[in-house]
């Protein structure tokens, strides 16, 4: 296997107890952040050919958001690290009970392409925070964030700790064969399940973050302008490039004859009248991936926008109205820069065709009745929620960002991060000594022993207090 | 699939919102505190059948952890439901940010013959303290108390939501065809391997608590009948068919010539001069592996005990001295009641040789110098780990219980139970207006609007203190 090599010299550093002392730890974190400095200009000429992604958007994602969650674990990190006491029963008292977070050994993580620095960066943030050693392997499709990754950032990290890997999808099977402690992958749900099934063999763990079809349901009470600046910045941002972008609307006829105006209004405020010619608008990252999305136009009937520049791989931001179920665009996730339009007769159909499909990676909903907001999170299921905005609660780092069921297991950012990538290990250090704490467990067993060792070790069920 | 339609009954009322209300939970759970009660005296009579399980050790473990872990989570499950308020940034700070617990949905358990009740019964708190549904499948070996658990246990819960399903190998390969929401298994690492690669077709995320060698070193500064008798109480309880039993002790050849009188006078001071006399010492708990077992006898030599009869299934407590690590028993799990003494000249070569293995479920350390067990601790790598002690760790609810590589993935007990099966969803409501707030992100770009985003989003990194 090529990549035997690599994985068991890392092993072996990882076994050395090199990534052990929290100094360590800190000066390879520390390091991750003079790469985001120095590297700044770099990574947004990178992401800039790879997608056209505005500088704007590139700073705020790839560059902010990862500083973020470095001063946040910095901030916290030998914090994180101690070890936990926990309660103890009353024949334990006297021991010392505790959580110990070790870490797993060597991890692999895989990026996508649509936010390349921000989706490997995070995770190994936490990798590193954890005590681990890290194989990285960037994202094959962005090939000048791929170039950018694998020569610049070996050198600043500890490279008997740190590798990065660039490999195609054959290479990757090769590299998945390797038994790694721990394995984390961004991505689609296809490629989840192999990942997992790889994983299964060598019995690792994984966080998968996957993807859906995000709903967005708009009701009849809210500020239109507003919904329509949220809705169509969470859509268009990356070109519609992102996991968790709002990926079609549910509303009543009536409002969606309120958002269409309200949308090209947002649309020309942010992009002006020819958003093919706006510094702050994308474009689709691959040849293929423009064929797929441009195909999704025929959905529907287009409302706005629509157009479309083979050569620069530009898709105008578009909402598509008089959509069916069963139209294509609503079969897969869009990715792109289209916001199809369903209509349903009230929140109770909005929640139904929600619950009918995969459970996606976010479910948003608008509404100025709290109650509307709170009636659609208790009634569907999804990894994150937002009520009245998009995107936004990814930013908080005391949020774990994660997906259920098609849409991913596991979650991390913040604390989270290192929460994935540590083991918790419960430990209990008893006396030597005070053997006749324990008689009453030996045999022969008697009547009186069974009294003893349950008045020793029970939890009793607390009297419900109805004062409140 | 002949299980289709059970699946798809119980992911109906799952649905229908049934589950989620906190009384209906506490229903449930009590009423699983009724079935501990009531049927305490056919769980004894039924794991004594199967596997000669002292009364005294099925009480324990059988009835009173899991009242234990009943009792807890009944004491706090109001609490563990309520969503949890997360840390702000500044642009949210007007915002609520919390963490739901969403249940999973319809979560499948697997359960081993070892402590047939205690396996399946306390992943079934937690998966009902979440809201879930459930399907239990006990295991096909203990044959006397699976057909207790299928007669019994669905007159006390709710049948539209909770079913036990009787299943040997092939038809759970046929369950496991169908999508559950989360699987908990608990088995050898095999067929843990089989467990994730069928949940891995349906992206269903789990827990598998599964087995190894569990190691443990007695130093040479010990007080040796206290070492002798907890280890002894570890190894036999249950006739050696415990996941977390020391599976096998290393230790100097002087401490071997010191432990082998104090074990010797352990094993006659619980079980008399003939063991298998004693009302207090278990059987195997079938044919199968009964000869798997007895055919370890012939690793080193037989130093204490090594009869059997195999009309009861019967194996003396025994303790194998002089065993080579290329000997039979030191090749699998025993899971019974064998003690193999591996002998090392100290500490470092006593680490060395379990870092060189899988890691294991536990691993032990006996020292009347604290120093050497946290030695140990610090640079070994295990699901748990006790110090002076055997088992004990497991009998706190406040400490996380699981594997770590080929000894499985996942924690539960106490709190951890219900966080296992519940979906922590990331949750954000911001304000339909104080549109204001927002401006900054929106195109068109520029740099003042960076400058802000900056300022309203931005982590920083405090400094370090260096009075402390």
């Amino acid at each position: 296997n090529p990549y035997a090599g690599l994985v068991s010299h890392l092993r072996a550093t990882w076994l050395s107890g090199r990534t052990r002392p929290l100094e360590y730890r800190v000066a390879q974190l520390e390091a991750l952040g003079r790469f985001l400095d120095e590297k700044k200009q770099d990574i947004l000429e990178a992401t800039a050919l790879d997608m056209g992604k505005p500088p704007f958007e590139a700073e705020f994602s790839e560059i902010l958001l990862c500083k973020n969650e470095l001063h946040e674990t910095l901030n916290n990190l030998s914090h994180w690290m101690k070890d936990e006491p926990v309660e103890k029963n009353l024949v334990t008292k006297l021991d010392s009970a505790f959580i110990r977070k070790d870490p797993y050994g060597v991890v692999l993580i895989i990026a996508p392409w649509n936010y390349p620095i921000n989706l490997l960066l995070e995770p190994l943030i936490g990798a590193i925070a954890a005590g681990n050693c890290a194989i990285i392997k960037p994202s094959e499709m962005t090939k000048n964030t791929e170039r950018l990754v694998s020569e610049a950032l070996p050198s600043y990290l500890d490279k008997d700790c740190f590798a990065v890997v660039t490999a195609g999808v054959q290479e990757t099977t090769r590299l998945l064969e390797n038994k790694f402690d721990y394995i984390f992958f961004t991505g689609v749900p296809s490629v989840g399940r192999i990942i997992m099934t790889a994983a299964a063999k060598h019995l690792t763990p994984v966080t998968l973050e996957l993807g859906g079809k995000n709903p967005c349901y708009v009701s009849d009470t809210c500020q239109v302008q507003n919904v329509a600046r949220r809705v169509a910045w969470g859509r268009f941002f990356n070109a519609g490039q992102t996991c968790i972008a709002p990926d079609y609307v549910l509303c009543t006829l009536e409002m969606q004859e309120k958002l269409l105006p309200a949308l090209r209004e947002a649309i020309t405020e942010f992009y002006g009248p020819d958003p093919q010619k706006s510094p702050d608008f994308g474009r689709i990252v691959g040849d293929k991936q423009f064929q797929r999305v441009r195909a999704l136009l025929g959905s529907g009937r287009v409302a706005i926008g629509g157009q479309t520049d083979e050569k620069e791989r530009y898709i105008a931001p578009t909402v598509l109205v008089d959509l069916q179920p069963s139209d294509p665009i609503m079969q897969e996730e869009i990715f792109g820069p289209i916001l199809p339009i369903v209509t349903v007769a009230n929140v109770d159909e909005a929640i139904e065709f929600i619950t009918s499909r995969e459970r996606p990676l976010v479910v948003y909903a608008f509404s100025s009745n709290n109650k509307v907001v709170n009636q659609v999170l208790e009634r569907t299921s999804s990894g994150g929620f937002c009520g009245n905005d998009t995107l936004m609660h990814v930013t908080l780092t005391s949020l774990p960002f994660g997906g259920i069921g098609n849409s991913g297991l596991g979650r991390y950012h913040g604390k989270f991060t290192f929460e994935t990538f540590s083991h918790h290990r419960g430990c209990l250090h008893r006396n030597m000594g005070l053997e006749a704490l324990n008689t009453p467990r030996y045999p022969p067993y008697s009547q009186q022993k069974v009294t003893v060792v349950k008045a020793a070790s029970e939890v009793k069920r607390k009297a419900a207090c109805t004062l409140l």
